[in-house]
């Protein structure tokens, strides 16, 4: 669906952001694109929908180069960034004036989420507060129904029970045919929604695995502090550490639950122990 | 809800959308500057006819009229320049260039929206300036109704070439600066001109005095001289037209926004 070959890209000369970077994103999955703050993930969104051109490689959505920005190409994909600023339109206006460009835009989805939402769509958007715009955008985004589905921190903005809302409407969609970004740093937040977990560090993907691997490969569990040595990484909590180890088959079945902002401090942190971990032959 | 095709060719149906959505985004700009300029003008025409009522009358609605065409021409300068304001923040410079349609056609809905519905909208304005201008003028200080057809005809054959040309150069600006569109690109056609006029000056200090005769006054009557000056117009205002409707096309297929 969406394939980035040896991507190259550097704002200023010398000091490249992406070094051939490599990427494939495929229908069926919930993808979160994780990194610490400058990691570069609203640059790879933006490289995604065609908005920034690669210094070298390629970025293609079924085959079509993203910064070609066809009509085809758009058409497939929406991207709701973190910041934007919307028309002096109303919330019907907008609906009425972006609907028609995505095929199969669904106005019921459309219509539940505005009331799932609470937002009204007869007020100029301008004058919403900028959580009901999010709110706003956050369903148009859905209800867009492309079969790529690019959101930038999502959440950011959105109250406790419109994050939880938010959850809730993703977590029903069928996404079978659709591959959907969600770039966050809140991992927290959304480690529960996605399926697979991408992390950007210093230019470059450095983990991209599905939950199921990780839970063959992982266990998170509460160790004593003189039990380190068995693990990759931990955390110090009340009472112990908070450990990401090698699974081993002795596991019991509920050590399967991922800490995801453990696993993402562990990655950041042992970039290549973990990565020698997934590499490792499964015994 | 219609779907539009998505087809990489030009589509007359999502330039129609396109162009809905540029009037839509532009109404409240477009109502206020229009009334504006309309009741501002009409106010100054009072004045002049309160504090002058025995002077000309004919003479005072061309002076109106002709701060009409001015007016047509800055505001609409300014308009063309700000027509892709979505371009210049991120924060809503996504919505512009991911929005499922071709370069050409995103060009063509803004240059028809600032060049041909605007300019039907002037006239139509000026007009409407006009009656008013005659029917208060016959019902309050007992003027003539003035003669709408000889007063909106003169020149406008040469300002609407005129305003062509030069909206397609702040089409371009719009596309071309992030910031201060309409003020860079205006600096960058004074700037332009000043370079003309300082080589021009140059060349008549060299060589002496350049004069080129291309019709002589003389052999023709008005209407014939007027046509040829129409047509010498057309024949650089096109060029000049065509190739920064060009650039201004290249430059929103290789814009790119972080």
């Amino acid at each position: 669906m969406i394939s980035i070959k040896n991507l190259s890209f550097a704002f200023k000369k010398g000091k490249p952001l992406f070094k051939n970077l490599s990427l494939e994103l495929r229908p069926g999955n919930i993808y979160g694109l994780f990194g610490l703050n400058g990691a570069g993930k609203t640059t790879l969104l933006s490289h995604m929908c065609g908005m920034l051109f690669p210094d070298e490689g390629n970025c293609t959505l079924n085959g079509i180069p993203a910064q070609e920005r066809s009509p085809k190409m758009l058409s497939e994909l929406f991207i709701l960034p973190e910041q934007f600023t919307l028309p002096s339109s109303t919330g019907t206006e907008y609906i009425q004036l972006h609907a028609p460009f995505y095929p199969r835009f669904d106005e019921d989805m459309m219509d539940s989420c505005i009331s799932t939402f609470k937002v009204d769509t007869s007020s100029v958007l301008q004058e919403l507060s900028y959580g009901q715009q999010k709110k706003f955008m956050i369903s148009f985004a859905l209800a867009s129904n492309t079969p790529v589905l690019l959101l930038d921190e999502p959440t950011n903005g959105l109250d406790i029970p419109s994050k939880s809302q938010f959850r809730k409407i993703v977590a029903s969609l069928d996404y079978s045919d659709r591959c959907i970004v969600i770039s966050t740093h809140q991992v927290r937040d959304l480690g529960a929604m996605i399926d697979q977990v991408t992390i950007l560090k210093d230019g470059d993907i450095v983990f991209n695995e599905s939950l199921e691997t990780i839970r063959d490969r992982l266990t998170f569990k509460k160790i004593s502090n003189s039990e380190t040595q068995s693990c990759i990484y931990g955390e110090e909590t009340l009472g112990g550490l908070n450990a990401i180890c090698p699974a081993v088959s002795t596991d019991k079945p509920d050590s399967g639950e991922i800490d995801m902002e453990l696993l993402f401090n562990a990655i950041i942190e042992k970039t290549t122990q973990l990565q020698q971990e997934f590499n490792k032959e499964l015994t | 809800m219609k779907q539009l095709p998505m087809t990489s060719a030009y589509s007359i149906e999502r330039f129609r959308q396109l162009l809905y959505r540029t009037l839509i985004m532009n109404k409240n700009q477009m109502l206020l500057g229009f009334g504006g300029a309309v009741a501002g003008l009409f106010l100054f025409w009072l004045v002049m006819m309160i504090f002058d009522p025995n002077a000309v009358v004919r003479e005072k609605a061309v002076i109106v009229l002709a701060g009409g065409t001015m007016i047509y021409q800055i505001a609409g300068y300014v308009f063309s320049a700000s027509i892709f304001k979505e371009l210049n923040t991120k924060e809503t410079a996504a919505q512009f260039l991911t929005l499922p349609a071709t370069a050409a056609e995103k060009l063509s809905a803004a240059w028809t929206v600032t060049y041909l519905i605007y300019s039907v909208i002037s006239m139509a304005s000026l007009t409407i300036l006009l009656l008013l201008m005659s029917m208060s003028g016959q019902l309050f200080f007992g003027s003539e109704f003035l003669n709408i057809s000889s007063m909106t005809g003169i020149y406008l054959n040469s300002i609407l070439l005129f305003y062509l040309m030069f909206n397609a150069v702040f089409l371009f600006g719009a596309v071309f600066f992030r910031k201060y569109n309409f003020l860079k690109t205006a600096f960058s056609i004074l700037l332009f001109l000043f370079s003309i006029v300082i080589i021009s000056a140059a060349v008549s200090l060299l060589y002496g005095p350049v004069q080129i005769h291309l019709f002589h006054p003389g052999l023709l009557n008005s209407a014939q001289s007027a046509f040829i000056r129409f047509l010498i117009e057309l024949l650089y205002a096109l060029p000049i037209t065509l190739l920064f409707l060009y650039l201004s096309h290249r430059w929103i297929q290789n814009r790119q926004v972080a």
